[in-house]
């Protein structure tokens, strides 16, 4: 039986630690290479003051670190403390990305953190530098298997369902490692980390600036990371739409929030901006916006890469198209309580020693295997997840994105030609985008996570069945306990950080 | 069964070492103007 207020408490928890992670590992994966280009730099010129403005950074970047690795841990043990029947039913898919994480990625990044961190003067250049460079690829292959295994939540490949065990089984890790899903969310969220780590050295150099302290610092760190954010956020353009392409593809109720779209259609446009409709419900005939502006036919050629491509629409995906194909949720539903009666007529059968029925059951349960999931649903309606936190989460993301293009380009045009100090204008719009950096990456997160409820595993397992069977109050407590602890580290965490960015560069 | 492109997952993932080598190139280029401009 299903405990709405314990499933809502366990997201809650989950969605508080892994947002807080984010607020860290952003700035891990950019930041880190930043650094390696500027002690790249640094070696190769000689120059004393390259070396200071590499370790400058390097000191902010190991107050983040050491902080941002503490958060990641409290998330892989609540795993095992709140979501133990996700564990169980596909802990041997998931847990291998992340047993590689900690033993290839995590290990490589903190041995020759401690090198790069304390090794200066003890090591030669060139072992320091080849240090620096492992850490920051050490840190963005720690990305890489995590969002190997958050990939295959969202688009489940490479496995097979074990009846016997009840769980699923990895079948071909390769198809896991390469699944499409997993590919682009992994370049589509080191290259937001590398965005976050130019908007991070732009606004703090901006701040600089501003007070006329250590400008020529200032500026040559503008220089590498506007340099490094106008490439880095071209990608992270590109890759976010081969990401938006995956999950027109493998999960269009996402996809139909994320656009607030209710009634699909061929050529459908994209909304530029637009205010959602409140009162607008699944299958009625209001209109799905109070406002909008629409760029014609971008959707379906961005989604499907064909500007005649028909995208589904919520009310299509709940009642079904019959036109175009799609089946209706209800049939679904119907055809995942079979999968599940199958799979318990087999356990049955089994325990009675009857092979023969275990054997039909096993054949009804392949056929509607793929279902199996929606059998766990009581109304159709289940299947979309909340519009409106999708729809503006999704809006945010792409217009701060736009936004940090032109950042990045104005102050690198204003840097090279040399007047960068006197556009105050952009210098305090420098400052200010820090935080909308991590506002960004925070919302792409909502729109990953909260797009694809109500799955933990897309179409197969309903987050409503993973979680461990625990007093609702003893999460509440721990939600509590984590949200003291958190704010308590945030605030130590930015105060080291602004003690250290007042010292200036020369003091690090 | 999804079938899995492997070379179409390899050359994404290859974009990855490449976007830092050319982003590397691009800063140094830049920087090296930058430089000169302060010089003069």
């Amino acid at each position: 039986m299903e405990n709405t207020l314990l499933v809502e408490l366990s997201r809650s928890q989950f969605a508080l630690t892994a947002l807080y992670h984010w607020l860290f590992v952003p700035l891990t994966l950019g930041l880190s290479f930043i650094i390696a280009i500027m002690e790249t730099i640094y070696v190769k010129t000689g120059s004393a003051e390259w070396k200071k403005i590499t370790r400058f950074w390097m000191t902010l970047f190991g107050i983040n670190f050491a902080i941002g690795v503490a958060t990641g841990i409290i998330m892989e043990f609540e795993f095992g403390t709140n979501w133990s029947n996700y564990s169980w039913i596909v802990g041997d898919i998931f847990g291998a990305p992340l047993a590689i994480e900690g033993l290839m990625a995590f290990f490589m990044e903190s041995t020759f953190f401690a090198i790069m961190f304390f090794g200066w003067d003890k090591v030669s250049k060139k072992v320091h530098l080849t240090s620096t460079w492992l850490v920051a690829i050490g840190s963005n292959l720690s990305a890489l298997w995590i969002l190997i295994a958050n990939g295959w939540m969202q688009n489940p490949v490479g496995m097979k369902f074990n009846l016997d065990t009840a769980r699923f089984e990895m079948h071909n890790f390769f198809d896991v490692i390469f699944n499409p899903v997993a590919v682009s969310k992994f370049l589509h969220t080191i290259s937001s980390g590398y965005v976050m780590g130019s908007l991070f050295v732009i606004g703090i150099s901006s701040w600089y600036l501003l007070k006329g302290k250590d400008t020529l610092f200032a500026k040559r760190s503008i220089m590498v990371a506007a340099s490094f954010g106008l490439l880095t956020s071209i990608f992270l353009i590109t890759t976010g739409d081969e990401s938006a392409h995956q999950v027109a593809l493998k999960q269009p109720t996402k996809l139909a929030a994320m656009e607030g779209l209710y009634d699909g259609a061929k050529r459908e446009g994209i909304v530029a901006i637009g205010q959602l409709n409140s009162d607008k419900k699944i299958g009625d005939k209001q209109d799905e916006f109070d406002w909008s502006i629409k760029i014609p036919y971008a959707l379906s050629f961005l989604g499907f890469r064909d500007i005649n491509a028909f995208v589904p629409g919520i009310d299509d995906l709940v009642y079904g198209n019959k036109k175009i194909g799609i089946e209706p949720a209800s049939e679904k539903l119907a055809k995942g309580k079979i999968a599940l009666n199958a799979l318990r007529s087999y356990k049955n059968a089994k325990k009675a020693n009857d092979l023969q029925e275990a054997k039909k059951s096993l054949v009804k349960f392949r056929a509607y295997e793929k279902y199996l999931g929606f059998g766990y649903l009581k109304d159709p309606k289940q299947i979309i997840p909340p519009v409106p936190l999708t729809f503006y989460s999704f809006h945010i993301m792409v217009g701060l994105g736009s936004w940090f293009l032109i950042l990045f380009a104005l102050s690198l045009y204003f840097t090279s030609v040399g007047k960068i100090e006197k556009q105050r204008l952009l210098l305090r719009l420098g400052l200010f985008s820090i935080p909308l950096g991590y506002l960004a990456g925070e919302v792409g997160w909502i729109v990953a996570e909260v797009g694809r409820q109500p799955w933990a595993i897309q179409d197969m397992l309903p987050t409503g069945i993973a979680t461990s069977q625990l007093d609702s109050s003893s999460v509440a407590i721990t939600i509590g306990l984590f949200t003291v602890l958190f704010t308590a580290l945030l605030i130590a965490e930015i105060k080291i950080m602004l003690t250290q960015i007042k010292l200036g560069y020369k003091g690090a | 069964m999804e079938t899995i492109s492997y070379t179409a997952g390899m050359m994404w993932y290859l974009s990855w070492p490449v976007l830092i080598y050319v982003t590397y190139k691009f800063v140094s280029m830049n920087l090296e103007h930058f430089e000169e401009n302060i010089n003069k």
